[in-house]
């Protein structure tokens, strides 16, 4: 079978040379007009935003965004001294910066007193409307006495303060049997917290903690590193804990990792870039001993990097702080079709044109970079936003990198005789390296094989995918001590779970959620859960309000004569309370009662009303004991999801580890056949086999260390073939130059290793540098020791016919 | 005659209004401060209190009283046991963990109140006040402190924290030996009175006493 040669693309690119500069300037142009066209530029650093969606139904994956960004927005600060009132002076002086700063949609630390007296009317305004379920029971069972007993225990109690003032109108005290819902209910209570000296606080480890609750304005919980609220509170704290001893600052909440992630990264995008850029300098400087080599390699790196960004400007209109991080890697890929080009150019004798450059690597570097978009464009099929993001910033920066090599480096004039005595020495140096390994004796191949396949079998039976979110961030000491402390004192129950309920309409919606309330009513009962929390016990649905206030003029109306008697009233009280009854008739409870009431804020926050076409509220689920009845109820409703944030995502993650590990098979394949055109089958077997051995050593020897087995290290695993594969296939298209062959992937293996390394220091990318990294290492390591002879493809040296 | 006796009605109507208004007007200084603390200490020496009380609500806007009686019993280690007998009979248990509450056919309620601050340093107030823990009063309240030449005295306390204070506006302890009286003004002006009488500090907790824990 005659296989194809790229001596027609490079009879194209010989005879079309007048083209280059246009085709490259093209290229260029078209994607920079594209992001200038979108006009924006915004880098995201909102952690959340890294995950895929978890639910498979669009609307409800749309609306929990929603959710997420009013949930994540939010900020807790606990702000603990063994003196109260220090404490409380201390979140004064903080909340005062706050306000000031401006960066912040709301702050609350002063609960209005009045407030309290506020609901207690409106409890009593609508007293016929809002029955709690015990009431609704008592009344349907017509067990009246009970109800009687338990208004004159609540009348003798000790703790019956101030809910006696409308003793005549409610003389089954049905307020205060609201009350006592609200707060088994955790509404008025907010579970740890008490209100003292009008303030949330409470008792902590020998101290009084008093509680700051924000949200920060903006774009959701995403924060901007300079000028940020974040930042504010940190000097801000540091200022006044300094100022008064023994004074501890707790923080909890989205921003503070948002903001933490956005520091880190913008100092390791620095440091990292730096000490890349560095050491390429030095390399280039070292090999080349010419600044033209530096200067067009990291012209070419910029260019590549900066078109890379526009790039997915464009297509995402933001790029995300991450995939900076990530992008630094591609410094090192990009260089090695530079490095490929100034290897020839420096290696190849003085005579020997541009052309002859090009038509050594043009095979070599267009199969590389096929197998590397290859593998890349893997990313794009994985839901990943981050991974997507740096696919396609990668994707577009190596195209750029390969169109500046074959069509601008050529104008460069060939190396002068220094340059080419140092770098053919260097070539020479590695190439003699390269040979002994290529011609290690079986007597250590063999051991050296024995030792690496049981690494590997022992490991691999150990092996578990670690799909836990939590494994892939790693929050600062501090901050998780905060966060542990905060979690202790606030007594978070069951964070990040509870129903979404979906409706027609604001009526359709209330219905759905008051039956979902019923068997959660049940299952709390049970013990399957400690409580639960929904828009419906500020405002029930209108059926639920008429058919309470029916309720009572069916059953406590005939009751409501003796009770009154009972209490010492007489006929001008029971005609008060019918003409009382009488006139509330229509007295329904909408949004507008709310109002000024402490209850309007947490309202707000599970009533998220009309999305799109439908509507939507949230029920608040508290430590759940039984999560199987749970999930039982709400499947019982068509129009009830329950979200688990944290397993939604791990599930996620995992579904998204098994799919990439297919799309890694996938992308062997696709590299596989596409090789079966250049080579033979034999041959292709073996530059597969390179990467794929390396990979899984890769992955034997992390494990052994200790290092968990994530989808980060499954994605760089994805971009081991891509790469792994270039070395085999740039030494078997440069056979008849070895030297300048090895030296260019001897440079490019050091440049590749030496960036995704630095990416192992990093707080979101160690595993997955570490992979890349040690991946490429061994593939070229296993590159002369597996690959053997083999006779050189069909080429045509320029000129020959 | 008539007038005589009227203007001898109103003295007395101005007189006992006054002595209740004006243990506001002795904030603690030293020497009432030592008196305090011996009251409470004395207190503190009594680790269980027994006694039956008469409780009067009085409601301003309806211009009632509601009067109810029973047996308390306040035991350091367990916590305070409200016992109503007459008219609607009930019992409600103040634990530092929760509160109980049993109806006269003999259902229970069970409030638990461990994790709840705003519970806990309710329980531990009233707990405070019974035990004679005078620092834990002096955090809580201003103490103010008047005593008749009789040697009857009255410690009034004036809550510091703004969000007690919109519920209770003062509470006055009244006693000569014992305790004899608590007078709760609720922040909209109602009053809660408590009179205690047959007080008695048992060393330890009879096996019915117990039992009436739970």
């Amino acid at each position: 079978m005659r296989k194809p040669s790229f001596n027609q693309i490079f009879s194209w690119w010989k005879n079309n040379r007048k083209y280059h500069l246009a085709v490259w300037i093209t290229f260029h142009v078209l994607v920079f007009s594209c992001f200038f066209i979108r006009g924006s530029f915004s880098v995201n650093s909102d952690l959340a935003s890294l995950l895929p969606d978890t639910s498979p139904v669009k609307s409800v994956s749309h609306v929990e965004k929603i959710i997420n960004q009013r949930f994540n927005s939010g900020i807790y600060i606990l702000i603990g001294h063994k003196d109260f009132s220090t404490a409380r002076a201390s979140a004064e002086k903080l909340v005062s910066h706050m306000r000031a700063h401006g960066g912040f949609k709301s702050i609350q630390l002063e609960l209005d007193t009045a407030a309290l007296g506020r609901l207690r009317n409106f409890l009593f305004l609508h007293r016929y409307q809002l029955l709690t379920p015990e009431i609704r029971e008592l009344l349907t069972r017509e067990r009246l006495q009970e109800l009687s007993e338990k208004a004159y225990m609540e009348l003798s109690s000790p703790l019956s303060l101030g809910g006696l003032d409308h003793l005549d109108l409610d003389p089954f005290l049905l307020v205060n049997s609201s009350i006592a819902y609200y707060l088994n209910s955790g509404v008025l209570s907010n579970v740890s917290l008490g209100i003292r000296d009008g303030v949330l606080s409470t008792e902590y480890d020998g101290k009084s903690w008093v509680l700051i609750s924000a949200r920060t304005s903006g774009s959701g919980f995403a924060v901007r590193v300079k000028n940020s609220p974040i930042a504010m509170i940190y000097s801000t704290t540091h200022a006044i804990a300094s100022s008064q001893p023994g004074l501890e600052f707790v923080f909890s909440g989205a921003p503070f990792h948002s903001y933490e992630s956005s520091r880190k990264s913008q100092v390791e995008i620095s440091i990292l870039s730096s000490i890349s850029i560095i050491f390429i300098i030095l390399l280039i400087l070292f090999v080349f001993r010419s600044v033209k080599p530096l200067l067009a390699t990291v012209g070419a790196i910029i260019i590549g990097i900066a078109t890379g960004l526009a790039g997915t400007l464009f297509i995402f209109s933001e790029v995300h702080i991450f995939t900076i991080v990530f992008g630094t890697s591609l410094i090192g890929i990009s260089l090695d079709y530079a490095l490929h080009f100034f290897a020839q150019w420096a290696v190849l004798p003085t005579k020997k044109t541009p052309a002859a450059v090009i038509h050594a690597i043009l095979p070599g570097i267009s199969l590389g970079l096929l197998t590397t978009l290859a593998s890349y464009l893997a990313f794009v099929f994985t839901a990943f936003p981050l991974l997507q993001q740096m696919a396609l910033f990668s994707m577009i920066g190596l195209a750029s990198s390969y169109l500046s090599v074959i069509f601008i480096f050529p104008r460069f004039k060939t190396a002068g005789a220094k340059t080419a005595a140092r770098a053919g020495r260097m070539g020479s140096v590695f190439l003699t390296v390269f040979e002994k390994l290529r011609n290690l004796p079986l007597a250590v191949k063999i051991p050296l094989a024995v030792i690496l396949l049981s690494i590997i079998v022992v490991e691999f039976s150990q092996l578990r995918l670690n799909s836990d979110v939590r494994a892939l961030y790693h929050m600062s000491g501090e901050l998780e001590r905060s966060e542990r402390l905060a979690s202790s004192i606030l007594q978070h129950g069951s964070a990040g779970v509870y129903v979404l309920v979906e409706g027609n309409n604001p009526e359709n919606l209330r219905i759905k959620e008051e039956r979902l309330n019923s068997g959660l009513s049940q299952a709390r009962d049970d013990g399957a859960l400690d409580s639960f929390l929904g828009s419906t016990i500020f405002i029930p649905s209108r059926k639920r309000q008429r058919e309470n206030y029916r309720l009572i003029g069916r059953y406590l109306k005939k009751a409501v004569p003796a009770q009154l008697e009972s209490l010492g009233f007489g006929e001008k009280e029971i005609k008060n309370w019918k003409e009382d009854y009488r006139q509330k008739k229509d007295h329904w409870i909408n949004q507008a009662a709310l109002k000024n009431i402490p209850l309007g804020d947490l309202f707000n926050i599970l009533w998220l009303g009309r999305i799109q076409k439908k509507y939507y509220a949230v029920v608040l689920l508290f430590n759940i004991h039984d999560i199987k009845r749970v999930v039982s109820i709400v499947k019982e409703s068509s129009s009830a999801y329950l979200i688990n944030r944290i397993t939604d995502i791990n599930s996620t993650l995992h579904n998204l580890s098994v799919l990439s590990l297919l799309i890694l098979c996938a992308s062997y394949l696709v590299i596989f056949f596409g090789l079966l055109f250049r080579y033979k089958i034999k041959r292709t077997a073996k530059i597969i086999i390179i990467p794929c051995l390396a990979s899984c050593l890769v992955i034997g020897l992390l494990h052994l260390a200790g290092l968990p087995f994530t989808i980060f290290s499954v994605m760089g695993l994805i971009l081991v073939p891509g790469m792994g594969t270039d070395y085999v296939i740039f030494f078997s298209e440069g056979k008849s130059h070895p030297r300048s062959t090895v030296l260019a992937i001897t440079m490019s293996m050091l440049t590749t290793i030496f960036s995704f390394g630095l990416l192992g220091f990093t707080s979101l990318a160690g595993v997955f540098g570490l992979t890349v990294a040690l991946g490429v290492l061994f593939s070229f390591l296993f590159t002369p020791i597996l690959i053997g002879r083999q006779p050189h493809p069909h080429t045509i040296l320029p000129g020959s016919k | 005659m008539k007038s005589a006796v009227f203007s001898l009605f109103l003295l007395l109507l101005y007189s006992f209004s006054a002595e209740a208004q004006d243990i506001f007007a002795y904030p603690l200084n030293n020497q009432s401060r030592a008196e305090v603390t011996a009251i409470t200490s004395r207190l503190a020496s009594h680790k269980i209190i027994k006694a039956s009380f008469t409780q009067t609500k009085e409601i301003s806007r309806l211009s009632r009283t509601f009067t109810s009686k029973g047996n308390m019993i306040f035991a350091a280690e367990r916590g305070l046991l409200w016992e109503v007998t007459k008219p609607f009979p009930s019992t409600t248990i103040i634990t530092d963990e929760k509160i109980i509450q049993k109806s006269a056919s003999g259902k229970i309620s069970s409030l638990s109140v461990g994790d709840n601050d705003t519970f806990k340093r309710f329980s531990s107030t009233i707990q405070a006040i019974f035990k004679g823990d005078f620092p834990s009063i002096e955090k809580n309240f201003e103490i103010y402190f008047f005593k008749a030449a009789a040697g009857n005295w009255i410690i009034g306390l004036k809550p510091r924290d703004k969000t007690l204070r919109a519920l209770i506006a003062s509470i006055q302890i009244h006693g000569k030996i014992d305790l004899s009286e608590f007078i709760l003004t609720e922040a909209n002006g109602d009053t809660v009175t408590y009179r205690f009488s047959n007080i008695t500090y048992p060393v330890e907790l009879s096996p019915a006493d117990e039992k009436a824990f739970f």
